[in-house]
């Protein structure tokens, strides 16, 4: 058997035994499959049987711009599978194994071609009906296939050392003053930014744009929410390294006030960030009401994540009071922002809990 | 009235079904420099954690100077060397140092210790993030945090690890100076027994969750001309001992 398939396997039946070990999180877990089940079923699958209207509209009129999009987009999220398996076999336990090169091809030409599969039958599924231009579509289904054919065949040695989180450099202006804990937060945060490539994600989303004042309004909100994810993102690298931090102070003086100086920064930040996105909001044409609100949620919603990293991350007797929390933060998001954000929420909140 | 540097009574330690630590009674007075020896998962670190008050107290009472472990006053008492992976991997090595030096409001190093700093050669390092440091210039940088501040027991948990043989023998002169000088305690948990046995004045075995036994330096050089090393008796000791053989 292949050995990266082999240790996929391994870590799922692990992952499987701490479900079991773990109810409350298990539990957890099972109801988030049934949301998302039912969210596919309510929301998206209508979506997909009838495409937009402007998006068929766009297509007709573009069939050029939005295929070399698409060929991009998928290009660049199956680059990332490709340097994240070549990582895995250049940094990992089997990195000096024999046969280990033969081995990682066909693991990655496998997961490459799994995914363009998957990538394939959007464009497919989502204009395939009624849709002009046969030819060009034909290109979009066929360019995330070519790419999985491509990619295997790269060198991963190079990949593997840009993949090397680059140390942050000391900056001259902090030699003149002692150091602080938001230094570390600050640098910790800079470290986990990815790649600006990410920003393509978003350019399909701005093909439903419509025409006029309305489109760039939307326009801008995109821009605002793509910002402000990254932003949020940062925060919550910052809020990491609460528990990091805890463990390293613990044994220290002053133990208490030094967890409060941790929790400032990213607070502060996180504060100013969602005042501005809620202002970038109001100006592209959200009601005033509306736009406090979702400044109101976005700060509850830092407040609770800051809550789980700060009392709770480190004492698994607290899972349940930490499940409930997640449960609060996603009920905020399906009553105040669009239902197409929940998926992103409910990805988000796995993800954190995978993480743990 | 003078209390020992380290006091601990009746510790009970458990992690689940696994009991850890068992009614664990241990006292170590004022300059004294301990090894503390064990088997892989004998409940070393958890001891040591729990001293440090990192590790809430189940069951006991763990004193140092008096203080209740995990109070304030004991916390200042206290210097902990913690493992490396939760040193801030993005923050140079000054900065680390200056961190806590704030917190535990001191200017810095001191004379001695910023002296041991630099016979661990570290000169070249000051501004380098710790994730870009080796194992042992990291493991370095953990014994000079729990040296910052002067505190009167030292808690090394594997310290001798990924040092050279050089910066081993730097830091145990160090620990005996400051034992000798200003009365501190140290405790070093550690498995190179050969390397340590001469430096300590005690040796503690620590085995199915309690002190099993302690010898003195005298008995070690007894043992010695006897032609027996230390780890002759940590073996006969273990073998002795009905669930371990």
């Amino acid at each position: 058997m292949n050995p990266f398939w082999h240790e996929d396997w391994l870590q799922l039946r692990a992952r499987w035994r701490q479900w079991r070990a773990l109810p409350e999180q298990s539990l957890w877990m099972a109801s988030v499959l049934l949301m998302l089940g039912g969210l596919l079923w309510w929301a998206v699958l209508p979506v997909l049987r009838s495409p937009p209207e402007a998006v068929r509209a766009f297509w007709q009129a573009n069939p050029r711009l939005v295929v070399a999009l698409w060929t991009v987009v998928s290009g660049q999220q199956l680059w990332r599978v490709r340097r994240h398996i070549g990582v895995r076999a250049a940094q990992g336990w089997m990195a000096s194994w024999p046969g280990v090169a033969h081995a990682e091809r066909r693991y990655a030409r496998a997961q490459l071609l799994g995914r363009a599969i998957v990538l394939a039958a959007l464009p497919a599924t989502l204009m395939l009906r009624d849709a002009p231009q046969l030819g060009w579509l034909w290109i979009a289904i066929c360019a995330p296939a070519l790419w999985a054919l491509l990619l295997p065949l790269t060198d991963t040695a190079s990949q593997t050392l840009t993949h090397r989180r680059r140390p942050p450099v000391p900056r001259p202006s902090r030699a003149q003053r002692p150091a602080r804990f938001s230094d570390w937060q600050r640098a910790a945060a800079s470290s986990h930014k990815t790649a600006r490539m990410q920003a393509l994600l978003a350019l399909p989303a701005l093909l439903l744009t419509p025409a006029g004042m309305s489109g760039l309004a939307l326009i801008v909100s995109l821009i605002a929410l793509f910002v402000l994810s990254r932003a949020l993102h940062t925060q919550q690298v910052a809020l990491a390294v609460l528990p990091r931090a805890q463990q390293w102070l613990a044994s220290q003086p002053r133990y208490a006030a030094m967890r409060r100086e941790l929790l400032r920064y990213p607070l502060w930040q996180g504060t100013r960030t969602i005042v501005v996105f809620v202002s970038a909001l109001w100006l592209a044409g959200l009601r005033g009401e509306v736009s406090l609100l979702v400044g109101i949620t976005l700060l509850g919603w830092l407040l609770l994540h800051a809550l789980i990293h700060y009392r709770w991350r480190t004492e698994p007797r607290r899972v349940g009071i930490s499940l409930s929390v997640h449960l609060v933060s996603w009920v905020l998001v399906s009553q105040v922002f669009s239902p197409a954000l929940i998926p992103l929420a409910l990805l988000q909140m796995i993800h954190q809990w995978r993480a743990r | 009235m003078s209390h020992p540097r380290l006091q601990i009574q009746d510790l009970r330690l458990r992690y689940g079904s696994r009991q850890v630590l068992n009614d664990l009674h241990w006292e170590i007075a004022a300059a004294q420099l301990i090894a503390l020896i064990g088997p892989n998962g004998s409940g070393k670190t958890s001891l040591l954690r729990s001293v440090a008050g990192s590790l809430p107290v189940q069951h006991g009472s763990i004193l140092i100077d008096g203080h209740a472990a995990g109070s304030e006053s004991a916390r200042h008492a206290l210097g902990y060397a913690v493992s490396v992976e939760v040193l801030p991997a993005e923050l140079s090595l000054s900065d680390c140092i200056q961190l806590l030096a704030q917190v535990r409001g001191v200017a810095g190093l001191d004379a001695p210790t910023q002296a041991l700093a630099d016979r661990f050669g570290l000169a070249n390092w000051w501004h380098t993030p710790v994730e870009a440091c080796s194992l042992g210039t990291r493991q370095k940088l953990s014994v000079l945090l729990a040296l910052l501040g002067a505190p009167r027991l030292i808690v090394l948990d594997e310290s001798l690890n990924g040092l050279d043989p050089a910066s081993a023998r730097h830091l145990k002169r160090h620990l005996r100076e400051r034992v000798d000088s200003d009365g501190s305690s140290v405790i070093l948990a550690t498995h190179g027994l050969s390397a340590t046995e001469r430096d300590v004045d005690r040796v503690a075995l620590l085995l199915d969750g309690q002190i099993a036994h302690q010898w003195m330096q005298s008995e070690l050089c007894s043992a010695r001309e006897r032609g027996e090393s230390l780890e002759d008796l940590v073996a006969d000791r273990m073998e002795a001992l009905p669930n371990t053989a």
